[in-house]
């Protein structure tokens, strides 16, 4: 922080410097600030930013899988009969109240009730982990079933479904395009894990949160870092409801 | 009715919340349905739909972008306007290659 440039700022903010308090205005506006408006203004600009860049972080990822998908249609379709519809069904609804409840968390802040904030942050800190937990256990089975990309990929399902329940009665496919079914595993590896890390970084600012939110931190007037919070979990909730329909449903009737 | 300082102040209904917590669940459940249907090539495009207004919901609600500033607002077109048309760029190419011809 330049003295000088806050000082050229007028009288207002040099009385304030006289005595390094914050006479006039509240302590959470930062002294390159003129006022609590236009700081507002610059860091949900920034926070709006940050999400855009991570627009286009998934959306490359999406771009890929709107090829291959084009390309090896009969082994993506093969790949996404391999994922449990249910499941997937019940962490879309996990996640989707999980934004609800972060959005009452929100609300909270700003009408200043610390303890219905904390109880909602608490529901949302929940409902992600039984999300990751749900997450976890579909992972759990792919590689039973040896369906993790890499060397020891198993076929066995798209060369013989009938060897496999959650394949049985389907077309067996001819090797070459089973073998591209170890595309369709990568992607979704590649999409459902990176949705996961997001998740999992947002458990941890979630648990600071709480940590600070126990001292009013967030519910004096201030509410900023828990609003540029929400719209991070609300991004990612966002990630999901795209990634469900086209991992989990393609050619399902 | 959207000023720059309206977002500072804003205190946002928790029924409007609520509405689009129901309108997002709804919105799963049509998905699922839906592809339990086969409507040929409109299955994926009616499931991207649905995504859409999904995704839609909770940027204009649970973002807050309704009463956010016209910067916030404009910057989210453009991103959606340049993701779009980088789409519409690689499927271009990818579409008029002679694949297999060389």
């Amino acid at each position: 922080m330049q003295d000088s440039a806050v000082v050229a700022q007028g009288a207002r903010n040099a009385a304030a410097m006289a005595d390094h308090a914050h006479g006039g205005h509240p302590t959470y506006l930062l002294h390159h600030f003129n006022s609590v408006e236009q700081q507002a203004d610059a860091s949900s600009f920034a926070m709006w930013l940050f999400l855009l860049t991570e627009v286009m972080f998934f959306g490359g990822m999406f771009v890929v899988y709107l090829i291959y998908r084009n390309w090896y249609y009969p082994a993506f379709v093969a790949g996404s009969r391999q994922l449990n519809v249910a499941l997937g069904g019940i962490n879309s609804a996990l996640l989707i109240t999980s934004s609800f409840t972060m959005t009452l968390a929100v609300w909270n802040a700003r009408m200043r009730r610390k303890g219905g904030m904390i109880l909602c942050l608490v529901l949302t800190f929940a409902l992600g982990a039984v999300f990751l937990g749900v997450k976890g256990a579909e992972y759990k089975e792919k590689f039973e079933k040896h369906h993790v990309p890499g060397e020891h990929y198993s076929l066995q399902s798209f060369l013989n479904p009938d060897s496999d329940p959650a394949a049985a009665g389907t077309r067996p496919l001819p090797l070459d395009e089973a073998r591209h079914t170890e595309l369709f595993f990568s992607l979704y590896f590649a999409m459902t894990g990176m949705h996961a890390l997001h998740m999992i970084i947002g458990m941890g600012l979630m648990a600071y949160i709480l940590f600070r939110a126990r001292g009013g931190a967030y519910t004096a007037g201030h509410t900023a870092f828990v609003e540029y919070f929400g719209m991070y979990w609300h991004f990612v909730d966002i990630v999901w409801i795209f990634l469900f329909p086209l991992l989990y449903l393609i050619n399902r009737h | 009715m959207s000023e720059p300082r309206e977002q500072a102040e804003h205190i946002v209904s928790p029924w409007i919340y609520a509405a689009v917590y129901l309108a997002l669940l709804a919105g799963v459940a049509a998905t699922i349905a839906a592809s339990r249907m086969n409507l040929g090539i409109l299955n994926p495009i009616l499931a991207l739909s649905i995504a859409f207004a999904q995704a839609a919901l909770v940027t204009v609600y649970s973002m807050h972008l309704k009463w956010s500033t016209k910067l916030n607002k404009l910057s989210v077109g453009a991103c959606a306007f340049i993701y779009c048309f980088l789409i519409a760029m690689v499927l271009l190419d990818y579409t008029s290659r002679a694949w297999g011809q060389w």
